[in-house]
């Protein structure tokens, strides 16, 4: 689809350049955008205003998206699952933990869907670069669940030994994320479990992690929205009352800390 | 025959005489064409600034008037070339100052940028594709071959374009080396893109080439700045438009009332843009009474006010009083017949009499209105310290302060609320990391809310019980301010305000709102008198660190990126479509070799439908899942391919 329109569109654009078809609105709007390096309004919004691509805001940033997230549907359609995902790489990211929590609820059996809550786990390897591409890193897939990369952490800095939040160094905006682990747990009461099993485990990291919000965009909103991912707060033992009724996660949310799918 | 002679001799001196004259005169007229052709560049910045907002239309009329303005005024010289300097120089300053007054803060340096680098277009200094450079850095490029781990994806691509640049009429690469410079000299330079004040710090290797370029060294020192520290950009324009137009176009003015009300005229009203918490009513009326105006005939427009505001300004224009007509944006139909009203043909018109408007932007204001006032923008100063000033100056009063017993806890729970008002308030320009939706918060938000507590107090003296804390944080946050929170993370921003901030320990002495350190401490006076509080509110700092907002230090620069991009996107915006790209080619056949050579070859090619069907029938996924044409991811990578 998005393939066809922008190439059905550079060829408009040529053609109403040599004045083989004629030139309208639509069509100089396209080349005035190229001409500035914008993105054409054509290939982002469809005619009734609806996003059908990814918002970046220059025209070679975004014909970069399409040529990486191309490299990847390829790259998983001919060869195999890939062992990480690039989360920046697809259009419904919801879709895809929604399937993944589909399948580890499938092979379950006794689970019901709408029962099934994630569990975020951030794991030490960094994929490093903006293009998503994992070729040549030694990354073995999860044995449940699925790895994601692609993340970019705004508003705190990352402690990869410790895998919990601290303070930004100056003038580092973003911090390029590790490795997420996405995975699913059943909060059905389980009789055999103890302590209350995975309600209680949420419950309790509810209390005491970041409920870090992952957008899309660094244009924040429920749109933009995937899921929410809890990330360690602060080292373990550390004096929690430290700061006035402030605590470790309160901190945060003031910080307005999340993890951005992209920059820009 | 002698006599003939003579004449005609006379008649040929007369004759060459008059050629000189000509010539002269031409010469003469010629010598002042610079003012015509500065003119020229004012009225299209003028123009182009129309498109950003359409309140700042002003007419070729308007822009006259200031040209004649500088012409009458400008003090004399003897020789010509001076006199031309002095009447560009007035000229240029009357109509910054003039079209600076009506622009919003926001837009302010923008204006002046575009004035700037016009200037030096104009001269033949720059080139169209020079400013384009500067806007569109290195957005054209992409380019995967970055050698510094260090440095961001984006400022590689626009030092890229930075070395593949020749400004103005420079036959060589001004930057070419600058990639490899950076190679060899790796820590000087990543130490100059740290600097705190990168604009103001010596470049490493380029400082002697770049000030050694009087003609443009200023320029091509703010596309590196601009390439290299984008969030530094409005900074670097401001030093590049000290260059080119002077100190005195840097320094903040405020416009007085009195300077305002010296260009109007009985038709030539006052236009006061309105933005969000500015109020300038006050400022009218205190001048008024200053010029015995006061007081004043004031209409709040809306439904059904326009006859009233109609017959207001019939009695002003025949007794000579002033007329305010407020929240005219509510009134458009009536603001069209305006040009009508003011202009009457039947009837004499007081001296006297002057008609003030205020309004919000809109886009369907009628233009001739705009035209012919005299446009202000009024918006309230910025700042923690300026807002709770704001706030003690009209809300809080001594007898607010002495409302509710006990008295100590009543003033504490209204500083801190208030406090935490102009918090939320200003935690706006941060953009996404303040708050993901810039909420308009206002003073009846404010008001809602200390209303509750007075009677939460009362009530809780009155049955002798303890506060609840949980009831207090939940009618401010939630119900008083929540009431224009949409988006959850908001929400529980705003909630981890209320529980700082209201709440038990702001009784305690010496409590502190700030939880990071920063150089002031902010505190609640310890005082029952409002004058106190309006003392202690003034010794606050007028430009805030993030840290009192809860945020990392590091927020400013997000906010000075924020605010670089704005301009730069305003500035592309409103750049005429008609400059080719400065490779000679026109502006289409630019767009055709680009889309040809760069951008078609790059597509990759289309899925095919019945291959990707045949692939997905043997693409597994885990053990146990069955078929792969039921397994959810797969079904998922069918839809993602489907929709590329």
């Amino acid at each position: 689809m998005i393939l066809t329109i922008v190439r059905t569109s550079m060829q408009n654009m040529i053609d109403a350049i040599e004045g083989t078809i004629i030139m309208t609105p639509d069509i100089v709007d396209s080349i005035g955008a190229v001409f500035d390096f914008r993105v054409p309004r054509k290939f982002q919004f469809d005619p009734t205003g609806a996003e059908i691509s990814w918002m970046t805001p220059s025209l070679a940033g975004w014909i970069k998206g399409l040529l990486d997230r191309h490299y990847q549907l390829n790259n998983w359609i001919s060869k195999e699952r890939p062992p990480s995902y690039w989360l920046t790489g697809f259009f419904n990211p919801q879709g895809f933990l929604t399937a993944m929590k589909q399948e580890v609820t499938r092979i379950k059996k006794t689970w019901a869907l709408d029962a099934v809550e994630y569990t975020t786990d951030v794991i030490k390897e960094v994929i490093q670069g903006d293009d998503g591409r994992i070729e040549g890193k030694a990354i073995t897939p999860p044995q449940e669940g699925v790895y994601i990369h692609g993340l970019y952490l705004e508003g705190a800095g990352w402690n990869r030994t410790e895998r919990r939040l601290e303070d930004s160094n100056p003038k580092e905006l973003f911090y390029q994320f590790p490795i997420i682990h996405v995975g699913a747990v059943c909060t059905t009461p389980n009789p055999n479990e103890r302590g209350g099993g995975a309600t209680a485990m949420l419950a309790n990291l509810e209390k005491t992690a970041f409920s870090c919000p992952v957008y899309k965009y660094p244009k924040r909103n429920d749109k933009y929205l995937i899921f929410r991912c809890y990330l360690k707060p602060e080292a373990s033992g550390a004096p929690s009352s430290a700061n006035k009724g402030l605590s470790a996660p309160m901190k945060w949310r003031l910080c307005g800390v999340c993890l951005l799918c992209t920059k820009e | 025959m002698a006599t003939i002679k003579t004449k005609s001799k006379e008649v040929n001196e007369k004759l060459v005489e008059a050629r000189e004259k000509k010539i002269e005169i031409n010469e003469k007229r010629e010598l002042f064409r610079p003012v015509a052709a500065r003119g020229a560049v004012l009225y299209f910045c003028i123009v182009e600034m129309t498109l950003v907002n359409w309140m700042y239309n002003t007419s070729l009329s308007q822009f006259l008037g200031l040209f004649d303005y500088a012409i009458d005024n400008s003090p004399k010289a003897q020789l010509v070339k001076d006199r031309v300097q002095i009447i560009i120089n007035w000229l240029t300053r009357r109509t910054y100052r003039y079209i600076n007054r009506g622009l919003f803060e926001r837009d302010k340096v923008t204006f002046k940028l575009m004035v700037a680098t016009k200037i030096l277009i104009k001269d033949g200094r720059l080139t169209p594709a020079d400013v384009g450079l500067l806007l569109k850095a290195g957005g054209g490029i992409d380019d995967r071959s970055k050698p510094f781990q260090w440095m961001e994806q984006k400022t590689w691509l626009n030092l890229k374009a930075l070395s593949k640049h020749k400004f103005a009429n420079d036959h060589t690469f001004f930057f070419k080396e600058l990639p490899d410079r950076i190679t060899r000299n790796d820590q000087i330079w990543r130490k100059w893109i740290d600097e705190n004040e990168p604009e103001k710090t010596p470049v490493p290797d380029y400082e002697e080439k770049i000030s050694a370029d009087q003609n443009i060294g200023h320029f091509i020192h703010l596309c590196l700045v601009r390439s290299m520290r984008e969030d530094r950009t409005v900074l670097a324009s401001n030093m590049f438009i000290k260059e080119v137009l002077g100190e005195e176009f840097v320094q903040p003015v405020t416009d007085q009332i009195f300077e305002i009300f010296e260009e109007t005229k009985t038709n030539v009203p006052v236009l006061y843009l309105l933005s969000k918490g500015a109020d300038p009513t006050g400022a009218i009326d205190e001048y008024a009474k200053k010029k015995k105006q006061f007081p004043t005939g004031k209409v709040s427009m809306g439904e059904e006010m326009e006859i009233p505001a109609a017959n207001l300004i019939d009695t002003g224009m025949a007794a000579g009083k002033w007329v305010v007509l407020n929240n005219c944006h509510l009134s458009l139909e009536f603001m069209a017949e305006m040009e009508a009203i003011l202009n009457p043909k039947d009837k004499e018109v007081h001296e006297d009499f002057r008609l003030w408007i205020t309004c919000e932007p809109h886009t369907e204001f009628p233009l001739g209105l705009l035209q012919m006032a005299v446009k202000v923008t009024t918006e309230p100063p910025k700042g923690l310290q300026a807002g709770l000033s704001r706030t003690f100056n009209t809300m809080v009063s001594q007898d607010f302060l002495e409302k509710v017993e006990p008295y100590d806890k009543w003033r504490s729970l209204v500083f801190s609320i208030c406090f935490m008002h102009s918090v939320v308030q200003e935690r706006r320009k941060f953009g996404p990391l303040g708050f993901c939706i810039a909420y308009e918060f206002n003073n009846a938000d404010l008001e809602a809310s200390l209303t509750y507590i007075d009677k939460h107090l009362t009530m809780s003296a009155a049955l002798n019980i303890p506060y609840s804390w949980k009831a207090m944080q939940y009618m401010v946050v939630q119900a008083q301010y929540g009431g224009r929170i949409t988006d959850d993370l908001d929400r529980e921003t705003f909630i981890t305000y209320g529980n700082l901030w209201v709440q038990e320990t702001i009784f305690q002495p010496n409590y502190c709102f700030n939880n990071l350190i920063t150089d002031f401490t902010y505190q609640i006076p310890d005082t029952i008198e409002h004058v106190r509080f309006l003392e202690y509110i003034a010794t606050m700092p007028g430009k805030d660190n993030p840290s009192i907002f809860g945020l990392h230090p590091n927020a400013d620069l997000t906010f000075r990126l924020k605010e670089s991009l704005e301009m730069i996107t305003v500035l592309i915006e409103t750049q005429p479509k008609d400059s080719g790209g400065g490779s000679g080619l026109s502006r289409e056949e630019t767009v055709k070799e680009k889309i040809e050579k760069e951008l078609l070859v790059q597509l990759p090619p289309d899925f095919i439908l019945l291959d990707v069907n045949e692939r997905l029938k043997h693409l597994k996924g885990p053990r146990g899942i069955g078929d792969p044409e039921t397994i959810p991811l797969n079904i998922f990578l069918r839809q993602e391919i489907d929709r590329f």
